[in-house]
């Protein structure tokens, strides 16, 4: 290639050499029209905003105009001239004595996730949580946080919570509820014929033995469960499986996944997602050699999370992935799956999966010393696959190491929605307590629930008064509460006492940090305890109760009643007090109970053989749909936070809708691209979708998500009216195609377009004609792909080398080869230069310090490394961001106008597999994922051309933002090359909801419109961080100076301890988006202490900045990508 | 044609274009010195409160310490306005039945907190940080002026950014010794562990003995803004 021989040829010939045979460079793009070169896209880089952003596009008349313009003058008078506003100050009236006003608190609880426990820290201000940090000590968590935890502090302050109870929509009250249900209880004693029960999944042990006493007390009654996304992880949760699958992957040297999403999708991800990156992830400044990585194969129906971070991927249609199970376990040698073994084209693929399972290999091709292979699967799949897994552990040896099962967490014995709705039928129901979840909106369409239980709850008896009773407990008014006579509101977790068990059975506390926003609240204990009989007991001495009742054996001589009973035994007691009490202190304040998790168990049993599995739905003409919850609204739970609407999903960056996904190569024979609706018909039922276009998804499948179509979600769900957002799919789904239906059909319907908002194409970084640049030059044509209305275009888009990212292979080569894909500058910069031999150049026209520039190696450097080979694009960081640093949220429109407002974007950057052809690029592509904050440029170029000197340089290496002093002009945006800068245009921030503005966490200004604003690093915490350790600092040295005289070595250790103390202070310091980070992918601090970790990775030989060549010189940095590829399965195709 | 303008306009003239720089000049500065004045900034006028409540009386009079009320000056941005807990410690034995104090009862036997008017009210953007001046040497009254001559709250100083830099770029002007912050009659001059010190040299000292930041840093915006 020209293009590289004028970059490379004043190498040495050596490096000439390496670089000749480096593997291709990838060419990655954010989204379709990228590759294509499409002229929009083309001519929208250039432009900081997208056409029209920064125009008023609403309808304004001439007239409204001036009516505006003048109230607004008037108005700014006013305001110019008023005085200071006059505020308040409430102190307490009797102030609790841990509580320092002014400084944030930190409680244990436990966030639930699907029924699940993980374990939180909830961050309060004088009494009002403002946000959820994992808590570090929870097995479930490690720290980090998923985007729902984030989110979930704003649903304690949804204004459109439901405030009442109501009996057939007319306000009521709690206890005229229970005084309707008692006669009916009365009528029922002793055999509870009629009572039924439906919950979501239980974990929590108290309501287990509230279960079990109402069981007792009415043995007819029936407890019933659905939970619409229960079998959305890999943890084998199926009755009859071998029991509940727990992973350490720590522990696994190759990794087959078969489609199961484990660093996003199951309740212990945040765990799984960690161990994965820390089996990849290379000590700073470790030499190549000593780097051991593990493997990722990952077979899949749709595109996850997981399958991004695979080494290997295929996507296969869902019917073939039995099949493709059962050939692995046939290779692998389970004799239950003996048989034929071939799978076609695959079949080269899978003998080296399989040869690679059961032998680990390093890098030099050397068997790994007790190396482990482990197969995942999802829990969606048939019973027979799960089966299937677990042989192949058995056989792999992996139980015992990478995987343990235990007992199921979940609690037993409850019978299905489908038995609940045929008893409906059957009139074998008269009272019905549907406690939390909402299944008239998520049960499966062929059950008809919601006809039953309309019936159920309209039926009158002789005398006129309603025949049956029907009571939800729900958060909010919603599809179900729609159709029941009493609606109950549900506590928040946040103001409910309560307990669940996470993953691995570990009992947690839910510990609430505020009063009940509304006073007629309860919580699912609460109200099983008032059916008991027991109403006035709160949640508190429900919990409290039942932990008492477990623990008191342990005093006595019977036997313990459960695991935790007889595990926890505190090791050290205060004298003479209660050993419950300590016990259950020491629960609260870790906000779990240490020990509980369950034991392994044998899973035992025969494995069934296995018939050849059929494959299903493979035929060319029928479409197979896969089912997944959506990756920001979940099940549909979510639906009215806004913070989770508008977040750009994984991949498709689609922000307030869904779509159905579809491959490349179908689109093209539908002919139909992104927005274009089409009708699907699946056993009888259509519904229409828009589509959008995702590379890397099997053909003639398309993947509908779940959550949205909310009919009664609230103002954020249904923009503020009846609209109905995006499509519901549970519409399509049925009890027996609750992850896959095969043989739906596909229609076009066409000229029908829906407007879907997407932000791939946001805030690009990218050439522009005449900018001169290293690394691969040329144009990026249109070659591979022909897609639907794009055109050539003149526009040359060079390859910037914005990503970096390579096989294991090209960095054990060269060490240097992420630094010479950067080109001749960046090789100059940093001494690997022939002309330069050995010096560092210095590049810009700015002065460094030697030259009177500032100098940058005193005090503290903040500096921030984002590594993506850790990565896995799960936006937790984004909703982190936006929790701590009161982002507003801005509605479909604005997204639509590229005014969205998150400080850290994720750039999922689309690209062929390392060393595979640009063509596969669109069939396999290789998905990076690359979060984009702020870069703290020390040569920023916002800050030259600010008029005002609202964005100025810190000397701690900030580029600062400072609000008071912003006219707006934003020149600074217009020249920021990683567009990372928001701007007000509207009155984004919610002065005005009472209840919204609890949220906003105090520390940080809530910017009002016509402001700019961007990533701060955090200044709030930084600032925080160092004045305590300033302030310990001068306490300490005050008490030193006192003891010189006295004892100068006891002087000397007091000040050898405030050093240490700095140290441990400074190292507990993290940003916002650091600290949520599952993978620990970001790190943060202070770049000017050599012994820090964030220097070792800014020293480490696979550090880059983004866009060097403008010589910026940013203060984030990023880790290029490195994949460990099968070298057998490697193509060795490699252009010169 | 005959002349349009009388020869004796020339002074008119004159004395108009002169007068309109005047004017305008004399009007910028007007505008300046109202902002900066009491009218615009409050400073030295009174803020009356639910309960005529004198420092005056409580600080120079009874002796009392300024974090027997604000307990969390040391500890938090925020210094704390004392819980109605702390004026009953004394109000249940004295002055049990002032009228004035009448306030104070409601608020214990209601369980409603004591609605007092902020004398120093800073705008949401600006982040002050009262722990950190108080841990490095700038003593209450350098802010809040002779409160303990204050029978009724004012604001000593005008609290605009002008004032705040002055100290952020010069603080040997205003630092003392850190057992000497909650005095308000302190003077380097005549402190008689320092003999012969002058504020300025005391001032120096202290910067380094409690590290403070570089000056340049003292006046990065984020240091207040954020």
């Amino acid at each position: 290639m020209p293009g590289d021989q004028s970059i490379f040829d004043h190498l040495p010939s050596a490096a000439q050499d390496r670089a000749a045979s480096a593997p291709s460079a990838p060419r990655y793009w954010r989204s379709l029209e990228e590759l294509a070169g499409d002229e929009t896209f083309a001519a929208r880089i250039g432009d900081e905003f997208a056409e029209g952003a920064d125009e008023w596009l609403d309808p304004t008349t001439r007239r409204n105009f001036l009516r505006l313009m003048g109230a607004s003058l008037a108005l700014g008078g006013v305001v110019g001239c008023s005085d200071f506003p006059e505020e308040k100050i409430l102190p307490y009236v009797n102030q609790p004595e841990s509580v320092i006003p002014g400084v944030p608190s930190f409680y244990a609880t436990t966030v639930p996730f699907c029924g699940f426990a993980i374990g939180a820290l909830a961050e309060s201000h004088e009494g009002r949580p403002t946000k959820i940090e994992g808590n570090p000590d929870h097995p479930a968590s490690l720290g980090a946080s998923n985007i729902f935890m984030q989110a979930s502090v704003l649903d304690l302050y949804d204004p459109d919570r439901s405030k009442l109870v109501t009996d057939a929509g007319a306000a009521s009250t709690w206890g005229s509820f229970l005084d309707t249900l008692q006669p009916r209880l009365d009528r029922m004693r002793d055999s509870g014929k009629g009572l039924r029960f439906l919950t979501r999944t239980v974990t929590s042990p108290t309501i287990a033995a509230q279960m079990e006493e109402l069981r007792k007390r009415y043995p007819q009654s029936r407890w019933h469960v659905h939970d619409p996304t229960a079998n959305a992880g890999c943890s084998a949760r199926q009755g009859g499986a071998p029991g509940r699958a727990v992973y350490d992957f720590s522990k696994a040297d190759v990794i087959l996944s078969l489609d199961a999403d484990f660093v996003f999708s199951d309740v212990g991800s945040l765990v799984y997602a960690r161990q994965f990156a820390d089996g990849r992830r290379r000590e700073p400044g470790a030499s190549a050699a000593d780097h051991v990585m593990n493997r990722l194969y990952v077979i899949e129906s749709t595109f996850t999370l997981t399958g991004s971070m695979a080494d290997h991927r295929r996507a296969l249609r869902p019917g073939e992935i039995p099949a493709t199970a059962r050939a692995i376990a046939a290779r692998l040698g389970v004799a239950e799956a003996a048989g034929s073994t071939s799978f076609g084209n695959l079949d080269s693929f899978l003998d080296a999966l399989a040869d690679d399972l059961k032998s680990p290999r390093d890098f030099s091709g050397k068997l790994r010393n007790g190396g482990v292979g482990v197969v995942v699967a999802g829990d969606h799949l048939p019973l027979a696959v799960q089966q299937l897994a677990y042989a192949m552990n058995q056989k792999l040896g992996s139980v015992g190491k990478a995987v343990r099962y235990i007992d199921p967490v979940d609690v037993q014995g409850a019978h299905s929605i489908e038995s609940l709705t045929a008893d409906m039928a059957a009139g074998l129901v008269d009272t019905l307590l549907i406690l939390g979840g909402n299944p008239c909106y998520d049960s499966p369409a062929d059950v008809r629930f919601t006809e039953q239980l309309g019936r159920l709850s309209t039926a009158v008896d002789s005398t006129g008064h309603p025949a049956n009773f029907t009571a939800h407990l729900a958060s909010h008014e919603d599809e179900t509460s729609f159709y029941c006579q009493w609606h109950i509101p549900e506590l928040h977790y946040l103001e409910a006492w309560g307990d669940a068990r996470a993953f691995d059975g570990t009992a947690s506390i839910i510990q609430p940090l505020i009063l009940p926003i509304s006073a007629a609240s309860r919580s699912t204990p609460e109200v099983l305890e008032a059916i008991l009989g027991r109403r006035d007991r709160g949640g508190y001495e429900i919990v409290r109760a039942y932990w008492e009742s477990q623990w008191k054996p342990v005093n006595s001589d019977q036997t313990p009643q459960t695991q935790e009973a007889q595990a926890t035994r505190p090791t050290t007691q205060p004298h003479g007090a209660d050993p419950f009490e300590v016990r259950w202190q020491l629960a609260l304040r870790q906000g779990f109970i240490q020990d509980s998790a369950f034991t392994p168990r044998d899973p035992g049993g025969a494995i069934p053989a296995f018939g050849p599995a059929p494959v299903v739905g493979g035929s060319h003409e029928d479409w197979d749909l896969v089912f997944r919850p959506d990756m920001g609204l979940w099940d549909g739970q979510y639906a009215n936070n806004p913070w989770l609407q508008e977040l750009p999903r994984p991949f498709t960056k689609l922000v307030w809708d869904n779509a159905a996904l579809i491959s490349y190569r179908s689109a093209g024979k539908l002919g139909i691209s992104d927005g274009d609706v089409i009708r699907v018909t699946s056993d009888n039922r259509t519904l229409d979708v828009p589509a959008v276009i995702l590379p890397g998804l099997p053909d003639q499948t398309l993947t509908l998500t779940l959550g949205y179509g909310r009919v009664r979600g609230g103002h954020v769900a249904n923009e503020g009216g009846d609209v109905v957002r995006g499509y519901n799919a549970y519409t399509l789904r049925t009890s027996t195609s609750a992850a896959f239906a095969a043989g739906a059909k596909v229609t076009v319907l066409t000229g029908e377009r829906r407007k879907l908002v997407m932000t791939r194409s946001h805030h690009a970084m990218a050439n522009l004609p005449g900018m001169v640049v290293g690394g691969e030059e040329g144009p990026l044509k249109p070659d591979a792909i022909e897609h639907p209305g794009t055109s050539e275009s003149e526009i040359e888009i060079k390859n910037r080398r914005i990503v970096r990212s390579g096989t294991h292979d090209d960095f054990r080569r060269d060490q240097d080869w992420v630094t010479k894909l950067g080109g001749e500058n960046e090789m100059r910069a940093k001494g690997l230069s022939r002309d330069y031999p050995g010096r560092k150049i210095h590049l810009t026209i700015y002065p460094d310090k030697d030259n009177g520039g500032w100098d940058y190696s005193k005090g503290y450097q903040w500096g921030m490394s984002i590594d993506q080979t850790s990565c896995i694009g799960c936006n937790a960081c984004v909703v982190a961001c936006q929790a701590e640093n009161n982002i507003p949220v801005v509605g479909k429109d604005e997204c639509a106008r590229e005014r969205e407002m998150h400080w850290i974007r994720i750039d999922d950057w689309f690209g062929s597999q390392p060393g595979g052809s640009h063509d596969d690029a669109t069939d396999e592509p290789q998905v990076i994922h690359m979060p984009v904050p702020c870069q703290h440029c020390e040569n920023a170029p916002c800050e030259l051309v600010c008029p005002v000197g609202a964005t100025t340089h810190s000397v701690e290496g900030l580029n600062e933002m400072t609000y008071n002093r912003c006219i707006g002009t934003r020149y600074c945006s217009n020249n920021c090359p990683y567009k990372v800068r928001r701007f007000n245009f509207f009155l984004f921030a919610d002065y005005s909801t009472p209840t919204r503005a609890l949220q906003y966490n105090p520390d940080v200004t809530v910017r009002s419109r016509g402001v700019m604003e961007k990533c701060s690093y955090c200044v709030q915490r930084l600032n925080r961080t160092r004045m305590d350790i300033e302030k310990m600092t001068v306490r300490l040295e005050d008490r030193a100076g006192a003891l010189e005289s006295e004892s100068p070595r006891k002087a000397a250790a007091l000040r050898d301890e405030i050093i240490t103390r700095q140290k441990e202070m400074l190292a507990q310091l993290q940003t916002a988006c650091q600290q949520a980070c599952p993978t620990q992918a970001i790190w943060f601090g202070d770049k000017n202490d050599p012994a820090s970790h964030i220097a070792k990775l800014k020293e480490d030989k696979l550090n880059y900045t983004l866009l060097d060549d403008l010589t910026t010189q940013p203060r984030t940095s990023y880790m290029a990508r490195l994949n460990n590829p099968n070298p057998s399965l490697s193509k060795t195709k490699r252009p010169t | 044609m005959a002349q349009l303008f009388h020869p004796a306009m020339n002074v008119i003239a004159k004395t108009s274009i002169f007068g309109v720089v005047i004017l305008v000049a004399g009007a910028g500065m007007v505008a300046w010195n109202i902002e900066k004045s009491p009218y615009i900034t409050n400073q030295g006028q009174i803020v009356h409160q639910p309960i005529p409540f004198s420092h005056e009386h409580h600080v120079r009079g009874l002796g009392i310490d300024c974090r027997y009320c604000h307990t969390s000056v040391e500890d938090s941005a925020f210094a704390g306005m004392p819980a109605t807990k702390v004026c009953m410690t004394c109000h249940s034995q004295i002055w049990t039945n002032a009228a004035l104090l009448q306030p104070v009862r409601d608020s214990w036997r209601n369980n409603t907190p004591i609605a007092w008017n902020r004398v120093h009210n800073l705008p949401g953007f600006v982040f002050f940080d009262h722990s950190i001046h108080v841990n490095k040497g700038v003593g209450c009254v350098t802010c809040h002026g002779q409160v303990d001559e204050m029978p009724l709250m004012w604001k000593a100083s005008s609290l605009q950014m002008e004032w705040c830099l002055d100290c952020h770029r010069r603080p040997e002007n205003h630092l003392r010794p850190r057992d000497e912050v909650f005095n308000l009659h302190y003077s380097a001059e005549q402190d008689p562990k320092h003999p012969g010190a002058t504020q300025e040299s005391l001032g120096q000292e202290l910067k380094i003995q409690y590290h403070l930041l570089p000056r340049q840093q003292m006046q990065n915006c984020s240091t207040c803004h954020r």
